[in-house]
């Protein structure tokens, strides 16, 4: 497996090291080409000096160590010359510099013609001691480049490592996470890099876990709900099988199979409303032919119960999932039906805003006291539980439903007293969307 | 002497460690593993040694160019291993590719670098020693990036590059055995066809890279060029033929 930490590493000195060695060569070429400069310059200024030995003759001996030669030619004559250097004419009488071979080596040369004393200088130099010599000084310049080589691995391998210590404290933590737990990752200081990895993580973590906890509320709350329908169909059937049925007792089967199918339906719609299922393709809708589609589809429970409803506003668009906002439709005008006394008022309004679209449905019913208008929101929560006092039947998902599908759209729920002297107003904003043009 | 040896290296140690890391990010991607660079080094070392140990008959035999003739059909066998590679995609032959070359490069630097720590004083010696990292640090150093790189690329989109890369290095074996042909007077040496030393002189670290990588020449005969162009167009073929993905087969040499 591929490991980032020694990639980097592995690449960083591998570049340095390029980098470093090619420039430390390009230098030792350099200060070599300078050094023969300077060696030529110094065997320049040796040939200069050589003119103050115009009158001496004879072999003059030179010390072991010594790199140069010299011959001093008077009316093309050697006259004076270096015990090392040989009795014949090491070059020819061209002034400059030249390469030649002598006494088993390689020789640099400098021919020099003194005028006024009518004198050739000839002096010469080895040029492998030359070549030592100069590598000799040039090496050191290169020596702390090649020493320095691992220190700077030992170095950058420390920092990669560091940079990367953010990372594997993640890695560390995720790795040695148990199943069950969500809880968020963290870790000190987050690096730039790694912040948006720790939050779709943690956002992630957190889903998780509410989904969790939702599933678990859910299948006990449903489970809850379901059973009391089905004592009382178990109550009725068992009449039922005795032969002691009256109407009511059918009533009764009826109420409760009705029940029971109604709990089926929110479950089902508050399914397929949940964050997990949602279709996130919102396309153009008109909020107010939905409200009237609702209306009519919901009059006949409306008329038995002889309530007046009215829906003011005008065509609002917005971008929702047409099903999911007639479900949410559906539950809010229902529940104002449900809850509103006969002859009561139901009122609906759809208004648009520089933005938003507001939605409000309000009802003469009872109401909802102040404190509880969270709570209603939450899943199977009814006002006054169990035995709620208004005999009505529900099961204390429609709101739920409600929220989650304006949530869904990004969009605010709140609830308030109505304009009747009683009952329930329910505002739903949503963002304004954009008509679509065919 | 400093110099010297890094051209050592550059000769004879780039361009073998370039043919392996072209092979090693081939190979590594697909089987996660390294185990037949060990084995393919071992048998490397081992030729090294034996080579070096028979070199002086070697090179007396085939008229004193038996060395030259030895070199020329390590480097012919090392072209048609990859061939082997690209066709039936069988790790041996990588192997035995790698093997071949570092037996030959091995005894290059072996033969050289002995020659001249023989005959040195201690600042020479000095010398060569820096020499010989600066060369392998550079020659290494390219190497590893050129891994790197290669392995990048096979996860992107230019995944056939290093095949293709491959393919340039398989060519320059065969250049480096027509070089040596010609040594030999096995191939006649012909006029260059043109000279570009102005542009890159093969002295330089440039040009010794290039020539590592693709055998490039700056004065190349007819028949030097003529070789590699179909050194390179056999190999180029056979990857465009093949534009499958190869799955290696794993077989202990």
């Amino acid at each position: 497996m591929r490991s980032i930490r020694r990639n980097l590493v592995s690449v960083i000195i591998a570049t340095m090291t390029l980098v470093s060695f090619y420039a430390a060569l390009q230098g030792y070429r350099s200060s070599m080409k300078q050094a023969n400069q300077l060696f030529d310059a110094e065997l320049q200024t040796y040939a200069a000096s050589l003119q103050m030995a115009a009158n001496q003759q004879g072999v003059l001996p030179m010390p072991d160590n010594t790199t140069v030669a010299f011959q001093v030619f008077k009316d093309n004559a050697l006259v004076f010359r270096s015990n090392n250097a040989p009795d014949q004419q090491i070059t020819a009488f061209n002034q400059g510099f030249s390469d030649k071979n002598f006494a088993r080596s390689r020789w640099r040369t400098f021919t020099q013609f003194h005028q006024p004393l009518g004198i050739w200088v000839v002096v010469a130099q080895r040029w492998d001691k030359r070549f030592e010599l100069a590598e000799g000084i040039t090496l050191a310049s290169v020596y702390p480049t090649v020493l320095s080589l691992p220190l700077m691995a030992i170095l950058i391998w420390l920092i990669v490592s560091q940079g990367l210590h953010s990372l594997k404290s993640i890695a560390k933590q995720l790795q040695h996470k148990k199943a069950d737990d969500l809880e968020p990752v963290t870790i000190n200081r987050i690096p730039l890099e790694l912040k948006h990895i720790i939050e779709t993580t943690n956002a992630l973590f957190h889903r998780l876990d509410e989904a969790f906890s939702r599933e678990k509320r859910f299948a006990s709350d449903a489970a809850h709900e379901l059973k009391t329908p089905l004592s009382v169909l178990k109550i009725n059937a068992y009449n039922l099988s005795k032969a002691q049925t009256s109407s009511e007792d059918i009533a009764l089967f009826d109420d409760g199979v009705e029940r029971m199918s109604h709990v089926i339906d929110q479950i089902l719609s508050l399914y397929k409303t949940s964050p997990e299922q949602f279709d996130a393709s919102l396309e153009p809708t008109d909020l107010y032919t939905l409200c009237q589609n609702s209306i009519a589809q919901l009059y006949p429970q409306i008329d038995a119960k002889d309530q007046h409803i009215e829906l003011h506003g005008q065509s609002c668009i917005i971008n929702a999932q047409p099903f999911s906002i007639a479900t949410l439709l559906q539950n809010l005008v229902t529940n104002a039906s449900k809850y509103t006394p006969s002859q009561g008022e139901i009122y609906l309004a759809v208004e648009q805003n520089d933005k938003t679209v507001v939605l409000t449905v309000e009802d003469s019913g009872p109401g909802i006291p102040e404190q509880q208008h969270q709570r209603v929101l939450e899943r199977f929560y009814r006002v006054g539980g169990d035995r709620h006092n208004s005999g009505i039947q529900g099961c204390g998902l429609g709101l739920s439903i409600v929220n989650q599908i304006a949530r869904l759209h990004h969009g605010t729920l709140a609830l308030s007293h109505s304009k009747f002297n009683s009952g329930l107003k329910v505002t739903l904003t949503l963002p304004a969307g954009e008509a679509h043009h065919a | 002497m400093l110099i010297n040896s890094v051209v050592l290296f550059l000769r004879d140690a780039l361009p073998l460690l370039l043919f392996i890391s072209i092979l090693s990010a081939i190979i590594y991607l697909r089987t996660n593993s390294l185990g037949w660079l060990v084995k393919a080094t071992f048998f490397g070392v081992l030729g090294t040694v034996v080579l070096s140990a028979f070199i002086d008959r070697v090179s007396e035999g085939f008229d004193g160019f038996g060395f030259e003739l030895l070199t020329a059909t390590i480097h012919i066998m090392a072209y048609l291993s990859v061939l082997l590679f690209l066709r039936f995609n069988s790790i041996v032959l990588a192997t035995v590719a790698v093997s071949l070359l570092l037996s030959v490069h091995g005894t290059n630097l072996y033969i050289y670098s002995s020659g001249f720590w023989s005959s040195a004083s201690v600042n020479v010696n000095n010398a060569l020693l820096i020499g010989s990292i600066l060369g392998f640090g550079i020659s290494f150093s390219l190497a590893l990036l050129l891994y790197y790189g290669l392995s990048a690329s096979m996860m992107e989109r230019w995944s056939k590059l290093p095949m293709v890369v491959l393919a340039l290095t398989a060519a320059r074996q065969i250049t480096e055995a027509v070089y040596f042909l010609i040594q030999a007077d096995w191939l006649p040496t012909g006029q260059p066809l043109w000279n570009t030393s102005a542009w890159l002189s093969d002295s330089s670290e440039f040009g010794h890279l290039i020539n590592a990588l693709i055998g490039y020449e700056a004065s190349p005969s007819a028949v030097q060029v003529g070789l590699h162009l179909l050194a390179l167009v056999i190999p180029l073929f056979m990857i465009m033929k093949l534009n499958q993905q190869p799955t290696v087969t794993e077989v202990t040499p």
